[in-house]
């Protein structure tokens, strides 16, 4: 009798291990507050962003339990689709605004047209959070990838920082003037950031160039991959020959693009957080920061930046959709609260009422006029953009670093490989 | 006593054991077993692990045979695993015999060489991405000081897979130095003795002796050293995240790749079960040779 009664006892044992862990947390019942879960992406400085304004929301919304986590950049996006698939994703997701038309593919998020007027936003970026017409996420700031530069560094090469280069030679020749070498041609300051083998900003880089040439990654109808074109193949040698002929980068040097800009050992690039490291390091350095549109490859053309940007989105397994606008409302509508986000990311505001405040308060206000006269585009959105951009990126990476590599042969390589996935899916949207 | 089974033991003796190894048995059920089956269910399956898996039948496996990242992935861990396994069994012998003498700080030397060991796969990473950094790092600035050009070490698609081969001996050294110093310490004194009796040379003695006894330790180290790299992840993604231009993309670096950067849950489940059965078939193979190798001894 003991020994069934010890047997029962360790079967009830194992059994409550197993299933401990599956059990969901019910959702609050105290004073019938509605639950609003919120996932956000970033680190300590989100976390304290949203320690500061979330409060402030459920003191107004006594209703309303906001329940929010910080995920890093690195894991989140597959921490908070794993979520999905156990069935307990959040109400309300963070999204990088390229990712927006995946998570609609996977059927993570849901519509929402109803709650948002158009008019209170900036069009471009307000634009890349719809898919098919519909409304799916909304920008809480941009990103702005555009010509960061140095300007102590450009004096220091006898550069002057009030006239960035205006077109691809000059941008060649000034890159050159500020990349130094020791005797034995070690690099020891990078004139200009040639992004190699990185996930998606070798990619950006390229595409701003690209525009900047008159090219575009896709046809207008986004049917056809136009990443072999003369003016594809043309950005690509001259990003090449950047790195491999006029010597401004040496491959791989730059690890972290906000440290080493704060710390000097990259002057110049086309890269979207380059002062970050900067505004925790030597914020007294930050108004040696300029940022301007890519130049034009020559005058005839238009230089570009390009805009990305971090959405929120309800999820398309939330229960209180009504609680959850509220809350998404609240963050994104808030002038204060788009300001201090924007400043903290260095990204200018989607919303137009935050627009002034954003000015007086970062040096991005001189750029956000050429924004404001259409000098920005944001990437083609396509559902598969994951794998186009690793199939573009492996291309962009066999050109730069295999300096004998034939560039049209590799270039319509990987057009071929964009051009089956769309054909078996749906035309890219954007740009 | 009434005995019940062939291992001898009477029913309420056979019930005690089931009841203790019940726990484990569960766990294993709930956390292997189960997911493992529905990992290959899946596998047949078009899944984005939001919406329902649709049914694809040998779909995955029939993409897999015109992937040519699968093959390149394939082809990368197979060359990073044959080279580790090889280079790493072969320091580490070395360092083994060196370090089985009666030398002066002996204690001292196994710890260094165990350390990297201790640490994870991430530490180390970040730590050795800085110290290869092309014009920064301390690698090439030590070779600059033997006026040795400084090398793109992660960054040159020719580089990437050796060097992190190079990366992976170092760590790997510790381990197998441990393994093969146990076995040295098996092996009878008296042997090597009545071989020096006989006139037998020290690399005589050697290869006919330490070696020949240490062939069952090297296939063991072979097979863990194997199955490990075969599964080669984090010190990739941290490293060099698959590139330049997948020339370090590994087989458990694309499945991570296709499940959750580009959706595709059920195809990344078929390249598991792949990449499972190939560690299997090696495994097995791997052990029949330890197991004629030893009939032989």
């Amino acid at each position: 009798m003991k020994k069934r009664l010890l047997a029962l006892c360790i079967v009830l044992l194992t059994a409550g291990m197993v299933f401990a862990g599956g059990s969901k947390e019910s959702s609050s019942s105290e004073d019938e507050k509605t639950v609003v879960t919120l996932t956000f992406l970033g680190n300590q400085v989100q976390q304290d962003f949203l320690d500061k304004w979330i409060p402030l929301f459920e003191e107004n919304n006594p209703d309303i339990d906001v329940q929010y986590t910080v995920l890093d950049w690195g894991t989140g996006k597959t921490k908070i689709l794993s979520s999905f698939a156990g069935g307990v994703g959040s109400d309300i997701v963070m999204v990088y605004g390229a990712d927006i038309p995946q998570w609609i593919e996977y059927g993570a998020l849901s519509p929402i047209d109803e709650y948002f007027d158009p008019e209170m936003f900036i069009e471009v970026p307000f634009e890349m959070g719809k898919w098919n017409g519909k409304l799916y996420a909304v920008p809480l700031q941009s990103k702005l990838t555009g010509y960061y530069y140095r300007a102590d560094k450009y004096e220091e090469a006898g550069l002057d920082p009030d006239n960035p280069p205006s077109d691809w030679q000059q941008l060649a020749e000034y890159s050159q003037k500020l990349t130094k070498r020791d005797e034995n041609g070690n690099l020891i300051q990078s004139g200009f950031w040639v992004t190699t083998s990185h996930s998606y900003k070798t990619l950006t880089q390229y595409a701003v160039f690209l525009w900047s040439a008159g090219g575009s990654l896709f046809s207008e109808d986004g049917t056809k991959c136009t990443f072999n074109s003369r003016e594809a193949v043309t950005t690509a040698e001259y990003i090449r020959d950047l790195l491999n002929v006029y010597k401004v980068d040496d491959a791989g040097s730059i690890q972290n693009e906000s440290t080493d800009f704060a710390q000097g050992k990259m002057v110049s690039g086309v890269c979207n957080n380059a002062p970050r490291g900067m505004e925790i390091s030597n914020p007294e350095e930050v108004k040696f920061v300029r940022v301007v549109p890519v130049p034009p490859i020559d005058a005839n053309h238009t230089g570009y930046c390009e805009i990305g940007g971090d959405y929120l989105g309800i999820s398309a397994t939330c229960k209180n959709r009504d609680a959850a606008a509220r809350v998404l409302k609240y963050l994104v509508e808030t002038p204060e609260i788009v300001i201090q986000s924007c400043i903290e990311s260095f990204g200018p505001p989607a919303l137009k009422s935050a627009v002034d405040g954003f000015r007086a308060q970062s040096f991005y206000a001189d750029v956000w006029n050429d924004l404001s006269n259409g000098n920005v585009k944001v990437q083609p959105l396509h559902p598969r953009w994951g794998e186009i951009q690793a199939i573009m990126t492996k291309a962009l990476d066999v050109i730069y670093l295999e300096p004998n590599a034939d560039v049209q042969q590799v270039l319509d390589d990987a057009t071929a490989q964009v051009d089956a996935i769309i054909a078996e899916s749906v035309p890219a949207l954007g740009e | 006593m009434r005995k019940s089974n062939r291992l001898g033991l009477t029913k309420s003796e056979a019930h005690a054991g089931l009841i203790f190894v019940a726990p484990a048995v569960i766990l294993f059920i709930f956390i292997r077993l189960v997911p493992t089956i529905y990992a290959l269910f899946l596998s047949f399956t078009q899944f984005n692990m939001v919406k329902d898996p649709v049914w694809v039948g040998l779909g995955n496996y029939i993409k897999m045979t015109g992937d040519k990242e699968f093959f390149i992935s394939l082809q990368n861990t197979l060359v990073y695993t044959i080279f580790n396994v090889i280079i790493s069994a072969a320091v580490a012998l070395g360092v083994a015999v060196l370090l089985n003498r009666k030398i002066r700080f002996v204690g001292f030397f196994r710890a260094i060489y165990y350390m990297p060991q201790i640490a994870s796969w991430i530490a180390l990473s970040m730590i050795w991405t800085y110290l290869l950094n092309p014009p920064y790092g301390l690698v090439n600035y030590i070779l600059s000081l033997f006026n040795i050009s400084k090398a793109p070490w992660l960054s040159s698609p020719s580089m990437a897979l050796p060097t992190l081969i190079m990366i992976a001996v170092w760590r790997n050294v510790g381990y197998d130095v441990v393994i093969y110093l146990a076995a040295l310490q098996g092996i009878q004194p008296s042997l090597y003795e009545a071989a020096e009796i006989d006139g037998a040379s020290k690399l005589q003695q050697f290869l006919n002796i330490t070696w020949k006894l240490l062939i069952p330790t090297t296939v063991y180290i072979f097979i863990m050293t194997g199955i490990f790299s075969l599964q080669a992840f984090d010190q990739v993604f941290q490293l060099t995240a698959g590139g330049p231009a997948d020339a370090t993309i590994t087989v458990v670096l694309q499945i991570y790749r296709q499940a959750f950067q580009f959706g595709q849950m059920g195809y990344a489940c078929a390249l598991a079960f792949v990449l499972f059965v190939v560690i299997f078939i090696l495994s097995g193979m791997s052990l029949k040779i330890t197991g004629r190798l030893g009939e032989t001894e």
